[in-house]
């Protein structure tokens, strides 16, 4: 697979304080490969560079030291942009232009033709749904309005990387399953989506490849599969009819127990014997109501590599 | 190109901000004035309506260059509207000179149809326009240079630093610009030579502002030597292209946190 | 930032740093050329847009005081401007100074230094000495228990007018204000009894010389006092050259000659040290031409 964006140790410190004598590293040492024709998943919790990294692939700001490419050519090089779509955090556009206007105006900066110009709009506004409130101006707009808008202007561009900063925040669930099956659709159109969010499930269901980032540094990447195990993790099992101070009596005090309504909750590992444990319940007269075993999510992995540390499973090449 | 589309959007931003408004004001403010002065005073009226006229179309100008052109820039970055402008492919170069260009065309419209105005109540109070009238759109388009001037450093300032500070600064500059001339006066009657050096050297250095200042002349008929108007125009032309590219190499280094 | 040299980047950037240094170039020379063309065409009638205190005082927004500075600090420079480029006319130095006292009627050093840059002779002063007493006379209505106005005032009258009488009254007047000197109440007196002596001229500018704050005062207090000096020197010469044309019984034709005979032991110098003439036509002792004595009458 060929590499289309790559980073390498990639860093940005930003001086903060009003003498702007201390510093805060916002990435250190960053080092990333994208293939082409793949759904990137960057993840990581609020504040850890997700947004700086995206910045820097865009040349809004300049790293303190590495580099970073785009199809070979360093992030600063501007003529790469004809070729790259990307939608900001949070984004915000010219509240006094109309969808319709805006979309225009963005589109007329590629150089198109005016009908070209008129085309693309008119598609981009259908194909995000909010081609109704055209003559609408954005200051009218909602947030998922907003956020459609700007997917919208990302791809006004035929792009064939896609960079989309957090594209769900501000949807309702429909919203995002409609983003969902665009992302879905940029890769079956044969272009490279890198989206960052830290919202696991959006990751989870998309993504080919991720990567965590914690505090700057780069804490996990590689394929999806190898990073959620297969195996079965723990058993959950949940039991009604019995109280939590009965349960515990029954039980070995390792075990851990929790309440869930009316009903119980145990959590033992994989490989314990259950039969001494199911006759026990049974014999306090309580009633098993399921068994589940559970599988590693992508949640315990991100949580399990975001609280430990750095030492993690070693990057997928 | 891209840049006469950022400008063109600048444009229609400042009109969607009410900005022209202004207009409405001057409209009120040369009407009544016309309409009063020819009661209550003896002489040549239309003098006063120009001195009127070009003075209060310098306040509001400056007032619009300074207190838009701060925003110009720092407005984009604040609402992030730029982080996705310059995601196209635009260089941060146009996008500065699309802003700046786009503001001046504001200014333009509106000095352009204050003179119209001013040419109206001419022509009520006298009921004819001399050809020597022409100096009235002369007087305007130097205006329009000084402003240019103006709109270059409110740019320059809010490249680096905040709104407030920004327009304290453009006014500071604008005042001491005007006061140049005593600057050098001061230095070329000290005696000390580093007083002399420094005197010239911000003589120089700082906007002067005074070449600018036609208003009077205009009203009384007589004008300042054309070549003289011709090396002022030019004047600020070339300051206003000094600032902006100073601007541009602030602007080409900057994050954008 | 990219710190390859020869990235397209940086390559641009030298060429607005180029751009930059070129167009502050065209910008000097711009503002050279329109000095220049200026100068032609505006040296008669000088800059002075609004001449109106009262219309600035409005303009002021209520910031007359430091206005009233900067136009007190502007007739300052006008004034040695002028001096400088050897201009004999101080046409703006009364409006401004008049601009400067209406906006800030308490401008005590405006209308003191005003009153002497007014009255002092061509080409040190403007000449206008009646102009320093309007000023003068504006600023004790302003100021009236101010002593230091009815000393100027005084001066003025008497040693540029050569009104005794005014000058007496006025110095009198001064007087019964708070904190006047004594002295004043004894010059009034001298002035009433001996007009227009030296003696008096000595006492006053030895008066100004020794209260003096502000170097260019001191100095101009310290010129008159020489120049005092020097018609002394001129009169103890001309009444030893009349004694020893008596006793000779022919005229004189050099001062050297009062050194030939043993008179003199050496050839007499003003205080600046340049050589006191007779002039043979006339038989008058006199100052050099080159003499850089104030010249007084």
């Amino acid at each position: 697979m060929p590499v289309v964006v790559s980073t390498h140790s990639l860093s940005k410190k930003f001086r903060v304080g009003f003498w702007k004598t201390r510093t805060v590293t916002a990435l250190d040492g960053l080092d990333l490969e994208i293939h082409r024709n793949e759904i990137f998943g960057y993840l990581g919790p609020n504040g850890a560079g997700k947004s700086t990294t995206l910045k820097l692939l865009m040349a809004l700001i300049y790293p303190c030291s590495g580099h970073a490419e785009i199809l070979g050519q360093p992030v600063t090089d501007v003529s790469n942009h004809r070729i790259l779509g990307f939608l900001p955090e949070n984004p915000y556009f010219y509240e006094y232009l109309t969808a319709e206007e805006f979309l225009t105006y963005y589109a007329g900066l590629f150089g198109f033709s005016s009908y070209e110009v008129r085309i693309r709009v008119d598609r981009f506004l259908r194909l995000t749904g909010i081609a109704d409130a055209r003559k609408l101006q954005l200051r009218k707009f909602s947030k998922g309005m907003i956020q459609r808008a700007g997917i919208a202007q990302a791809l006004i561009n035929d792009p064939e990387i896609v960079f989309l900063d957090e594209p769900m925040s501000g949807l309702d669930p429909i919203g995002r399953r409609e983003v969902r099956n665009l992302i879905l659709r940029l890769k079956a159109e044969g272009k490279t989506v890198f989206f960052s969010s830290h919202i696991l499930n959006d990751i989870e269901t998309l993504c080919d490849r991720v990567a965590i980032l914690n505090r700057g540094r780069l804490v996990g990447a590689g394929l999806l599969k190898d990073l959620i195990s297969k195996q079965v993790s723990h058993v959950e099992i949940i039991i009604s009819g019995m109280g939590i101070d009965q349960l515990r009596q029954v039980l070995e005090p390792a075990v851990s127990v929790s309440q869930v309504g009316t009903t119980m909750k145990i959590e033992v590992d994989a490989d314990t014997n259950l039969n001494p444990l199911v006759s026990a319940i049974e014999c306090a007269k309580g009633k098993i109501i399921s068994v589940n075993p559970v599988r590693q999510t992508m949640e315990d992995y991100f949580l399990k590599v975001i609280q430990g540390g750095t030492n993690n499973p070693p990057r997928h090449q | 190109m891209k840049i006469l589309l950022i400008a063109h959007n600048t444009f229609r931003e400042c009109v969607r901000d009410k900005i022209l408004y202004n207009l409405v004001l001057f409209g009120v403010l040369i009407i009544v004035s016309s309409l009063i002065l020819g009661s209550i005073t003896i002489g040549d009226v239309t003098q006063v309506i120009i001195n009127l006229g070009l003075s209060t179309l310098t306040v509001f100008g400056t007032l619009i260059a300074i207190f838009i052109g701060i925003q110009l820039v720092y407005k984009e970055i604040d609402k992030k509207t730029l982080y996705s402008l310059l995601a196209k492919p635009v260089h941060r170069y146009e996008f500065l000179l699309g802003k700046f260009l786009g503001l001046i065309l504001t200014l333009a419209v509106n000095i352009a149809v204050m003179v119209l105005g001013i040419f109206a109540s001419i022509f009520y109070l006298r009921h004819s326009i001399h050809s020597s009238d022409i100096h009235i759109l002369l007087a305007g388009i130097l205006i329009l240079d000084e402003l240019m001037l103006v709109v270059a450093i409110a740019i320059l300032f809010s490249s680096f630093s905040t709104p407030a500070l920004s327009a304290l600064f453009t006014f500071a500059l604008y005042a001491i610009g005007h006061f140049n001339t005593d600057i050098r006066v001061y230095g070329s009657t000290s005696m000390s030579f580093l007083t002399k050096a420094l005197s010239q050297f911000l003589y120089y250095l700082l906007p002067n502002f005074g070449n600018f200042d036609i208003i009077s002349q205009t009203a009384h008929g007589g004008f300042i030597a054309s070549e003289v108007y011709l090396y002022s125009l030019l004047y600020g032309l070339v300051y206003s292209a000094c600032i902006l590219l100073f601007s541009i190499l602030v602007f080409q280094r900057k994050n954008f946190k | 930032m990219n710190k390859t040299a020869a990235s397209p980047a940086f390559r641009v950037e030298w060429m607005i740093f180029l751009g930059l240094v070129f167009s502050s170039l065209v910008v000097v020379h711009l503002q050279r050329m329109i000095d220049r063309r200026m100068r032609e065409h505006m040296s008669k009638e000088e800059a002075l847009y609004v001449t109106s205190g009262k219309v600035l005082k409005k303009l002021s927004l209520g910031n007359n005081g430091l206005l009233a500075d900067i136009y007190w600090m502007r007739a300052v420079q006008y004034y040695g401007g002028q001096r400088l480029q050897g201009e004999k006319r101080f046409d703006l130095l009364e409006p401004l100074i008049n601009i400067a006292t209406t906006l800030d009627p308490n401008l005590l050093h405006a209308y003191r230094f005003g009153a002497i840059f007014l009255s002092e002779r061509e080409p040190i002063g403007a000449n206008q000495p009646q102009k320093a007493t309007d000023l003068l006379k504006n600023g004790i209505d302003h100021n009236p228990q101010e002593w230091l106005l009815y000393k100027d005032l005084g001066f003025v009258y008497y040693w540029y007018l050569h009104d005794y009488t005014k000058a007496a009254e006025t110095f009198l007047e001064g007087s019964k204000k708070p904190n006047a000197r004594p002295w004043m109440r004894t010059f009034a007196a001298e002035l009433l009894a001996r007009g227009g002596s030296r003696k008096a001229a000595e006492l006053l500018w030895k008066e100004a010389y020794e209260t003096a704050t502000i170097s260019q005062v001191k100095e101009n207090a310290r010129e008159n006092l020489l120049a005092l000096a020097a018609q002394d020197d001129i009169d103890l010469l001309q009444n030893l050259i009349m004694k020893v044309q008596r006793q000779m019984g022919k005229p004189l034709s050099s001062l050297q000659e009062l050194v030939q005979i043993g008179v003199l032991n050496r050839y007499p110098l003003d205080p600046k040290g340049y050589r006191y003439l007779l002039n043979p036509s006339t038989g008058m002792v006199e100052l050099s031409p080159e003499s850089a004595i104030r010249r007084v009458d």
